[in-house]
């Protein structure tokens, strides 16, 4: 018996599609309607969902393995690997039941094959090159088809010099909705994966030959401040998805609110194994589904590795924290005249020094930190977005609201300039004296 | 009597006149050979005040001339020629012969005798003799001028070794400086706690390496200050200075094939080489017919007896080449004319070499310099100037910019000793082709400037206009850091 999410599904497709081969679904994600085929769409960050073509019942995409142009945020492009135009690939969202084919036309130079992280399905769908399949060759199309038999978040990626394209940003989310609706459905759901990228400074191209000493750290292949908000309405239930194909472990930190964990791959969990957090680790291959009721407010989300939330840095500069360099500077920019001594007192006056034009960095390259909030600089890159909350928010609304008027008294505010205001309670280094 | 002996030496004398010497041996000629190669000498009151401008190359090759002991010393080469350029385009002296002998008995008178005899064979050889000994007196007047030049050169050389020691110390002073730097800096953030001892250790020894080198280079220059001191005939004591800079080197250089023909007709030794050629074999042939002669001896004799009678009458005394026919004189000269042939031969071989290698030398030397020019240092400029944007974003560290910029500073070291090398290898043509190139008197070098090296000190600071920045203060200002652009 097809279930209602079901017949929705297939009216909502065939109510787009003039004939069969064309697109039944738009690609826009901000006209989309909400729930045309019966479950909430997932909002891609920066990213976009891929249209299928239903034929003969089954749900046909088509992903292009190809080299692409991609900004991390302005300042910075790089020759990466992606899919149908973007890093990471579009998002393919199914229901739980669907039949699914998947065309992939590879217009890479080497081969590649498409591996489905966490999907069941026959072994030679699994997308292993060598082991489940041929390898896709370049110019040639292959197609995966598959009965969906699950729901969860997962994610797609290349299983052929895996290391390679993955490092240069070939994968994707892949969403299956459940056949059943949510016992507790959210009315926003977003998805990410996150990355890690060597773009050493001055390039132009991922070096897929880094394995640890990464320079910048991506939710959905973006960095902060290039990362969209997530937004919703004050009350809202709200799910992010959260995938992990980069090469560690990362704490994702939500501000504002405890939320809950209630789902990866396996697909939604029972309610008896949710877990309240204000930080999961979403380890390298894992998904991670969390979800939480928006309070108003800009809400910091990011990983917190703190070094995750800044953009390239060297990692084995000498310390500077502390070193006086008066007088000696000077002397130095009689050798090099754009000499400026910085980071005796900690790091965020570079923040400055960038946005004021006075230090300019390699061609290509990002500072280490930047944004701009209301009250100053962020000092932030990478893995760093923010979850913003209103009162008044349209259901289909997704665009970014500005900044959060705070009510009145409800922001922290300087009370003395002095710094020996007050009488704190301070503890002696010995204790004994 | 002996007035008619006196009359007849005198008639001597008129017949068979001598080779009169110039009143300065012939130095005139060799500064002729001299200016003909580009080095006029200049006279003494063009260069009469003290030394109060950094000399150029023409300057010291001036003083040198008008200065230098040893160059002066070549001239006296001039007096021992013409010594034997007098002695052999005359006729010995006559022998004068007189006796007064007395008798040991008897009321008898005493006899005298009265000769004179003079060597005849003087004078069937006086006019080869004469022709020989001015042969003599060229050869060495090439000489010397053949060695004026080749000081000239050494002159040259020097001077070019002392001006590029110069720079050199000035940029090993330079780099130094950013060794010391780095040094300090690295105790700023030892103090700080931030840097190990033996990295401060090693930034201490890596500074004092450099500080070595610095005074290396020093001595380096002050010792070639002395050889060109020794060459120009000054004190070291005295106040003189040489220019700073080296040329950049003409654009054309002389073609192979100009420099061959020049040397070919330029080059004293192989001129002097020729002469003596000539001069063996007018030797040998002088030799073929006055070894029969051998010595003759022309008198006349008047003897008076005791007891009145008088004997007078010319005497001839010869010695016939009866057992020896002078045999070993041709065999000894002509060894010495071939000889001198195959030295000539030689020397044209020589001198070829030279010059084509010379010019090999120059050819290679400039391509060395494009290459300094358009690749090693723009790119040595370009890689310190992008670690400068690297250390502005946090990439690198101080030390490592600093680095950078020492390599940048090594790279225009070695240009300028490549291009002091230029100006020595073309010094080295020049003394090979035996003359002043053309391209050096028609072209006017560029001087280099070693301040475009070292760089200007805030130029170029994206930072002078920015309001003052503790970091700018001296030590004793107060830790407070200012705020940039703190947002109400």
């Amino acid at each position: 018996m097809t279930s209602r999410r079901e017949f929705l599904g297939y009216t909502g497709a065939l109510a787009a599609a003039v004939g069969t081969g064309t697109t039944a679904v738009s690609a826009t994600q901000s006209s989309a309607p909400t729930k045309p085929q019966g479950y909430q769409p997932v909002r891609t960050l920066n990213g976009w969902t891929l249209p299928y073509t239903l034929k003969n019942g089954v749900k046909e995409f088509h992903l292009v393995a190809e080299e692409i142009e991609h900004e991390f945020a302005p300042g910075t492009v790089a020759k990466c690997w992606g899919y149908n135009g973007s890093t990471p690939g579009p998002t393919i969202e199914a229901v739980e039941g669907d039949r699914v084919r998947i065309l992939v036309t590879n217009c890479l130079k080497e081969h590649t094959t498409v591996h489905w992280h966490g999907i069941l399905l026959p072994s030679g769908m699994d997308g292993v090159g060598g082991l489940s399949q041929p390898h896709i060759k370049p110019g040639e199309t292959f197609a995966y088809e598959f009965t969906l038999k699950q729901h969860g978040t997962h994610m797609y990626h290349p299983h052929a010099d895996e290391m390679t394209q993955m490092a240069v940003g070939m994968m994707g989310m892949f969403i299956v909705h459940p056949k059943q609706t949510d016992q507790l459905p959210v009315q926003r759901d977003y998805c990410f994966l996150l990355h890690n990228w060597a773009v050493h400074p001055g390039t132009y191209r991922p070096d897929p030959s880094i394995l640890q000493d990464f320079d910048l750290w991506t939710f959905n292949s973006k960095v902060f401040p290039a990362i969209e908000p997530i937004v919703a309405k004050t009350g809202e239930r709200v799910r992010v998805r959260i995938g992990n194909l980069s090469m560690w472990n990362h704490p994702i930190h939500m501000h504002g609110v405890q939320y809950t964990v209630t789902g990866s791959d396996g697909g939604r969990w029972p309610k008896s194994l949710w877990r309240p957090e204000t930080t999961e680790i979403v380890g390298v291959g894992q998904v991670r589904d969390i979800e939480f009721v928006a309070v108003p407010g800009d809400w910091a989300f990011h990983c917190h590795m703190a070094h995750h939330t800044m953009n390239a840095m060297g990692h084995e500069i000498p310390n500077m924290l502390g070193v006086n360099q008066r007088g000696i500077e000077k002397e130095v920019r009689e050798l090099l005249p754009d000499f400026q001594a910085m980071g005796e007192f900690g790091m965020a006056e570079h923040q400055d020094h960038v946005d004021m034009g006075h230090h300019t960095g390699p061609e290509n390259t990002l500072p280490m930190m930047s944004g701009q909030g209301p009250y100053g600089n962020i000092e932030m890159g990478g893995m760093f977005t923010m979850v913003k909350v209103r009162d008044k928010l349209a259901a289909n609304d997704y665009s970014d609201p500005g900044w959060y008027s705070a009510p009145e008294g409800t922001v922290a505010k300087r009370i003395s300039s002095d710094p020996n205001f007050g009488n704190p309670l301070r503890r002696a280094r010995n204790r004994d004296a | 009597m002996v007035k008619q002996l006196f009359m007849s030496l005198c008639l001597l004398l008129v017949m068979f006149g001598c080779a009169s010497l110039p009143e300065d041996l012939g130095k005139s000629e060799v500064d002729e050979y001299l200016g003909e190669r580009g080095r006029a000498v200049p006279s003494p009151g063009d260069r009469s005040e003290p030394i109060s401008r950094p000399l150029s190359v023409s300057d010291a090759v001036q003083i040198a001339m008008l200065r230098s002991p040893t160059l002066k010393a070549q001239y006296t080469r001039l007096g021992l020629t013409a010594a034997a350029v007098y002695s052999g385009s005359r006729i010995r002296n006559p022998i004068l012969d007189f006796a007064n002998l007395n008798p040991n008995r008897g009321p008898d008178q005493n006899r005298e005798t009265i000769a004179i005899v003079t060597t005849l064979s003087d004078v069937f050889t006086l006019k080869a003799r004469t022709r020989l000994a001015t042969l003599e007196w060229n050869l060495e007047k090439e000489r010397i001028a053949a060695d004026i030049l080749m000081t000239a050169a050494q002159v040259e050389r020097a001077f070019y070794d002392y001006v590029g020691a110069q720079q050199i110390a000035r940029m090993r002073g330079q780099i130094a400086k950013a060794g010391d730097i780095s040094y300090r800096m690295a105790q700023r953030y030892r103090k700080a706690g931030n840097l190990n001892a033996r990295d401060l250790a090693l930034e201490k020894a890596a500074a004092a390496e450099l500080a070595l080198s610095a005074k290396q280079a020093q001595m380096d220059a002050v010792g070639k200050r002395r050889a060109l001191a020794d060459l120009l005939g000054l004190s070291l004591e005295e106040a003189w200075s040489t220019e700073t800079s080296l040329l950049k080197p003409p654009e054309d250089e002389d073609s192979l094939d100009e420099l061959l023909s020049l040397a070919e007709t330029n080059r004293l030794d192989l001129q002097g080489a020729s002469t003596q050629v000539a001069l063996l074999e007018d030797r040998l042939k002088v030799t073929g017919w006055t070894r029969i002669l051998d010595e003759v001896e022309l008198g006349y004799e008047y003897e008076e007896e005791s007891d009145g009678t008088i004997f007078q009458g010319p005497v001839v005394s010869w010695r016939p080449p009866v057992f020896n026919q002078g045999k070993d004189q041709i065999l000894e000269q002509r060894a010495e004319y071939q000889h001198a042939l195959f030295d000539m031969a030689q020397l044209k071989i020589q001198i070829d070499n030279e010059v084509r290698m010379g010019f090999a030398a120059i050819q290679n030397i400039k391509e060395q310099l494009v290459i300094y020019e358009e690749a090693l240092i723009p790119a040595t400029v370009e890689a310190a100037q992008r670690a400068q944007e690297q250390e502005a974003f946090m990439l690198i560290g101080i030390f490592e910019l600093l680095q950078t910029k020492i390599q940048e500073y090594e790279a225009r070291q070695r240009y300028l000793e490549a291009l002091r090398d230029y100006w020595v290898t073309k010094t080295e043509l020049t003394r090979t082709v035996g003359r002043v190139l053309p391209s050096t008197l028609e072209s006017e070098p560029v001087a280099i400037s070693l301040e475009a090296f070292v760089g200007s000190p805030t130029e170029g600071s994206k930072h002078k206009h920015h309001h003052n920045h503790p970091q700018d203060a001296g030590e004793s200002e107060p830790d407070v850091h200012h705020d940039h652009g703190e947002k109400p």
